[in-house]
C-alpha cells in the first residue's frame, strides 16, 4: 500500500454538541487505520450538558482533549487556532466539525486522492468542501447520494463572501477529484504542513474565515480540489443542537466586525489597504501566489466585487483569463413581519441606491411573490439580485397599501 | 510524492509493416523517455529487402531490442503480428502495445505510470489506458492535434464488427482525469505486463473485429478500460502511399471474412457460435458478456445499442433493476455508407439527391437527401469518391439503397442502386 502507516492529525472544534461523541465513534470505526489517527478535540462544554462527556477517550493515547468551559471559548477560530498548536508533524491533517459521519476506509481514500492529486503535478493539493449532508434523526437512505462542490453565491454587504453547496457536475463520470476555489472550515484534508503554514487567525469570530483562509492557501501553494466521490457527511441545520457559541456569547458583534475589518484589510475588499506585515504575521499571505492570482484563477475581484460569467455560473476553475467581468449584487433584506404594515397592500417596491440617493435598481414585488413574502411566522426574506455598476449604499423597502397608498419608507445601510 | 513506480521495466510491443516511420518513431520514444533503460522493445519487423527505410541495425546488439525478422511475404497480419510478440513477453511489470508510426510527449513513461497509479488510487484494480491518439503529420514531422482523444461507437457492420470512431474529449479540460471507455486500440494501449499473456491478440483475426474483441476479452478479464485525458503520444493515421499487409496480400479477402466469422462466433452474433475447442482467444472469468453489454450499452447478438451509447455520454451506462426495461432499452441503429464513384454524377447542376433504403419487402424505409451543399462536400473528397453516410433507426433488415440525382436542367436522372450483403 502506497500511503499505509502515515498519520493524520485531526482537528475538531466541539461547542456543546450532542454530535461529538457519535462522531468520534464513527471516525474510529470507519477509518482503515485508527491507529494512525491523532485526534485533537477542544472541548468547549458545559457542565450542565450531562451528555457531552468524553470519559471514554480520556486515557487513549490517540486522543488529546483541550478542556474549556463553554463559557470561556472565544469562538470557533480561536479554538481551531488552539488545536492547531498541538500538531506534532503528522503526515496529514484532517479538519472538521463535531457532526460528522464517515464512509468505510475514508482515511486510505483520503490519503490516495492527495497521492493521485500529487501523481498529477500537483505538489501541495488540500481536498475540502461543503461535504454532502447527513441528519442523525434521518435513515441513511435518505442522507446526500451525490458529492457537492462549493459555488459562489454573493458578497454579503461587509464583503464577506458566501458559498452554496451543489453537486459535482458529471460525478459520476470522474476519476479524480475537481479544482475548486474555495475552502470549508468543517471539512479540510491536506499536507500535516497546512497546521503551520495556514493556521487560523484566532481573531476572527465566524464569518469570513473561510474565504481568508482558502486565498491564504493559494498564495502559500495549496491547490484546492473537492473530492469527486462522498468520503464524509456533515450535519448542516445544527436544529437538534441546543446551543450555538453566539447564543451564549454577549460580545458577537463587534467581534464579527473585527473579523470584517481583518479580512477587508488582508484581501484587498473594496480597495482596502493590502496588508502589512506587522497586523497579520503568520495569519497573513503566502508568497509563492499573489492574491490576484487566485483572483484570475478564480473569477472573483475584491477590489470593485465583480466576477465573471463561469463563476457565476458555477463553472469549475481555473476560469478563463479573458472572460468579461460583471459586478454581481446579492443581499437578503430582513424585516420581520410584525414590522410589515398591516393592512393589504397592492405591492412592495424594493430599490437599491447609490451615496447621492441616485436609484441603480428598482423592482416592486406583487402577486404571488409578494404573498409568499408576507405569508411567515418570523422574517421576511426580501432578496435582491442584480448587476450593478457601483456598490449601492443604502436598500429601500417601501411599501404602497390599497387604501392608502405610499406607506413608510424602510431605509438600510449598506456598509 | 512525485513518481509512482520510478523503476518499473515496461514491454514495448511493436509491429511494423514496411513503414518508413518505424526508426523515427523509434528514435522519437526513446528520446523522449525519462527511463529509456527500462523499456524492453519487441518489434515484429515485417520488412522487404527492397526496402531501404527501415534497418534496424542500430538495435541489433542492444539488449533491451527483441527483433523479430519476418520477411513481409510471409506475413500473416498486423494480429499475428502481435501476437508473435506477445510470446516474447518476459515479466516486466507494464505493457504498451503501439503501431510503428508515432510521436511522444517529453516524460511519456512517467506520465503513463503516474496516471496508471492515479486510477489504481482512485479503486481501479486492473487498469488499461487506451485510445485513438491524436494525429501528427509525417511529413512536417508535427502534431496536428492537441487535444486528447476518445472512442465512440460507430456502427455495426452487417457481417460482424462493431465499429468505433475517435473524436475529441469534450469535457477533458474539466475533468482533470482519464475517462472510462468502452472500448479499446490496438495502436495506443498500456497496462499491467500480465496483459501480454491474459488478453492475447488471437493470430487468426485479421484487421476490422480484432479491437472489440480485445475490448469485451479485456473487460472479462477484470481489465478497466480508460482514456487518457492528456496527449501522451501521436499516431499517424492513414499512411497514404504506404504499403499495408492488404496491399500486398493476395488472400486478404478470404482472411477477412474468415475474421468477421471469428468475431460473429466470439460474440454469438446472429446465433453463430465456436465449436468446443475451436477458440482458445475467449472471455476471462472475472466478468460476463452481459456485464460488458450493460456496462457499455451494446448488445452483440442483435447488434443493438442503448441511446445512451448513441448520445456518446461516459460508461457505466445506467442501471436497469427490471430485466423487461433493460431489455427494451437497446435499439437497432441502422449506418451505412453509400460509396459512389465521380464518373457515376458528372453533372455540375444537381439541386439534390434523393437518398432511400429498402427492406427485404421492397418497402422504402428511410429517406434522407443530400442537398447542394452535402453534395458539394461530397464531390470533393480527399479520395475522391462521394462517401454517403446515413444513419437511422429501425428494425428491418436492410436490403438495398437508392440514390436518385435530381439536376436543374434535366430533372430526375437514372437512380444510382445497390444491394446491401
Amino acid at each position: 500500500m502506497l500511503n499505509g502507516r502515515k498519520k493524520i492529525f485531526v482537528q475538531i472544534a466541539s461547542f456543546r454538541d450532542s454530535q461529538l461523541l457519535p462522531t468520534l465513534d464513527d471516525l474510529f470505526d470507519k477509518a482503515d487505520e485508527p491507529d494512525n489517527l491523532r485526534v485533537c478535540i477542544c472541548w468547549q462544554h458545559s457542565e450542565e450538558d450531562e451528555w457531552d462527556t468524553l470519559d471514554k477517550y480520556q486515557d487513549d493515547s490517540r486522543v488529546k482533549i483541550i478542556d474549556v468551559r463553554a463559557e470561556d471559548s472565544k469562538g470557533v477560530c480561536w479554538a481551531r487556532n488552539l488545536i492547531q498548536q498541538e500538531y506534532l508533524f503528522e503526515e496529514f491533517t484532517l479538519q472538521l466539525d463535531s457532526h460528522h459521519r464517515f464512509v468505510e476506509g475514508w482515511d486510505t481514500e483520503l490519503k490516495n486522492e492527495i497521492l493521485q492529486l500529487q501523481l498529477h503535478g500537483y505538489k501541495k493539493p488540500l481536498l475540502t468542501g461543503y461535504i454532502s449532508s447527513f441528519h442523525p434523526s434521518l435513515p441513511k437512505e435518505e442522507w446526500a447520494k451525490d458529492p457537492w462542490h462549493m459555488v459562489f453565491d454573493r458578497f454579503t454587504p461587509d464583503g464577506v463572501v458566501f458559498f452554496s453547496p451543489t453537486s459535482i457536475p458529471n460525478w459520476k463520470e470522474r476519476t479524480m477529484p475537481v479544482r475548486g476555489r474555495f475552502y470549508s472550515a468543517h471539512f479540510c484534508f491536506t499536507l500535516g504542513s497546512f497546521c503551520e503554514e495556514v493556521q487560523h487567525d484566532p481573531r476572527y469570530y465566524f464569518h469570513g474565515e473561510e474565504i481568508a483562509i482558502g486565498v491564504r492557501a493559494y498564495t502559500h501553494g495549496y491547490d484546492i480540489f473537492h473530492p469527486h466521490k462522498i468520503v464524509a457527511y456533515h450535519e448542516f441545520s445544527r436544529d437538534y443542537r441546543p446551543d450555538k457559541h453566539w447564543d451564549n456569547y454577549g460580545n458577537w458583534t463587534n467581534h464579527n466586525e473585527e473579523t470584517y475589518a481583518l479580512m477587508r484589510g488582508l484581501l484587498g475588499i473594496d480597495g482596502c489597504d493590502c496588508p502589512d506585515e506587522e497586523k497579520y504575521g503568520v495569519y497573513g499571505l503566502g508568497t509563492e501566489r499573489t492574491v490576484a492570482d487566485w483572483e484570475e484563477y478564480a473569477g472573483v475581484r475584491f477590489i470593485d466585487r465583480s466576477l465573471q460569467q463561469e463563476t457565476i455560473d458555477g463553472k469549475l476553475p481555473p476560469n478563463d483569463p479573458d472572460g468579461d467581468w460583471s459586478r454581481r449584487f446579492k443581499h437578503c433584506v430582513d424585516i420581520h413581519h410584525t414590522d410589515m404594515p398591516d393592512e393589504e397592500l397592492d405591492f412592495i417596491t424594493v430599490a437599491l441606491d447609490d451615496e447621492d440617493g441616485k436609484t441603480l435598481y428598482r423592482k416592486d414585488i406583487t402577486g404571488d411573490e409578494l404573498t409568499a413574502l408576507l405569508n411567515v411566522n418570523e422574517w421576511c426574506n426580501i432578496w435582491i439580485e442584480t448587476n450593478v455598476s457601483i456598490k449601492p449604499k443604502r436598500a429601500i423597502v417601501w411599501p404602497y397599501s390599497k387604501d392608502n397608498g405610499w406607506l413608510d419608507k424602510k431605509t438600510f445601510d449598506l456598509p | 510524492m512525485e513518481n509512482a513506480y520510478p523503476d518499473s521495466t515496461m514491454f514495448v510491443q511493436i509491429a511494423s509493416y514496411r513503414d518508413k516511420e518505424l526508426l523515427p518513431t523509434l528514435k522519437d520514444m526513446l528520446e523522449k523517455a525519462d527511463r529509456p533503460e527500462l523499456l524492453h522493445v519487441c518489434i515484429c519487423w515485417q520488412h522487404h529487402p527492397d526496402d531501404k527505410w527501415d534497418n534496424l541495425d542500430e538495435y541489433k546488439d542492444n539488449k533491451n531490442f527483441n527483433i523479430l525478422d519476418i520477411n513481409s511475404d510471409d506475413s500473416q497480419g498486423a494480429c499475428w503480428a502481435r501476437h508473435s510478440i506477445q510470446q516474447h513477453y518476459k515479466g516486466e511489470d507494464f505493457t504498451f502495445q503501439l503501431d510503428s508510426h508515432h510521436r511522444f510527449i517529453n516524460g511519456w513513461d512517467t506520465d503513463l505510470k503516474n496516471m496508471y497509479a492515479g486510477l489504481e488510487l482512485n479503486g481501479s484494480e486492473k487498469p488499461l489506458i487506451t485510445s485513438y491518439i491524436p494525429a501528427y503529420d509525417a511529413e512536417k514531422d508535427k502534431p496536428i492535434d492537441e487535444e486528447p482523444w476518445m472512442l465512440s461507437y460507430n456502427y455495426f457492420g452487417h457481417d460482424g464488427p462493431l465499429h468505433t470512431i475517435p473524436e475529441t474529449i469534450p469535457n477533458w479540460k474539466g475533468l482533470g482525469g482519464p475517462v472510462k471507455s468502452r472500448f479499446y486500440s490496438a495502436h495506443f494501449a498500456f497496462a499491467d505486463g500480465a496483459f501480454s499473456t491474459d488478453v492475447q491478440h488471437d493470430p487468426e483475426m485479421y484487421f476490422h473485429g480484432e479491437e472489440i474483441s480485445i475490448a469485451v476479452r479485456a473487460f472479462t478479464h477484470g481489465y478497466d478500460l480508460y482514456h487518457p485525458h492528456k496527449v501522451i503520444a501521436w499516431h499517424h493515421y492513414g499512411r497514404k502511399g504506404a504499403s499495408k499487409h492488404w496491399d500486398d496480400s493476395k488472400t486478404w479477402t478470404d482472411t477477412n471474412l474468415k475474421s468477421y466469422e471469428r468475431v460473429r462466433k466470439l460474440f454469438g452474433i446472429n446465433g453463430e457460435k465456436f465449436k468446443r475447442g475451436e477458440n482458445k482467444y475467449g472471455f476471462g472469468k472475472v466478468r460476463t458478456l452481459a456485464e460488458y453489454e450493460r456496462y457499455a450499452g451494446v448488445r452483440f447478438k442483435d447488434q443493438k445499442i442503448q441511446p445512451y451509447t448513441l448520445d456518446k455520454k461516459y460508461p457505466p451506462n445506467p442501471d436497469y433493476t427490471n430485466k423487461k426495461a433493460y431489455d427494451a432499452s437497446f435499439v437497432r441503429q441502422f449506418k451505412f455508407c453509400i460509396d459512389i464513384t465521380y464518373e457515376q454524377v458528372p453533372l455540375d447542376d444537381y439541386t439534390f439527391w434523393a437518398v432511400a433504403f429498402f427492406n427485404d419487402k421492397g418497402e422504402e424505409v428511410d429517406r434522407q437527401d443530400a442537398d447542394v451543399g452535402e453534395i458539394k462536400r461530397l464531390k470533393n473528397d480527399p479520395e475522391e469518391y462521394c462517401k454517403i453516410w446515413r444513419w437511422f433507426e429501425t428494425d428491418d433488415k436492410i436490403v438495398k439503397w437508392r440514390v436518385w440525382p435530381h439536376s436543374e436542367e434535366h430533372g430526375f436522372v437514372d437512380p444510382i442502386e445497390g444491394d446491401i450483403g
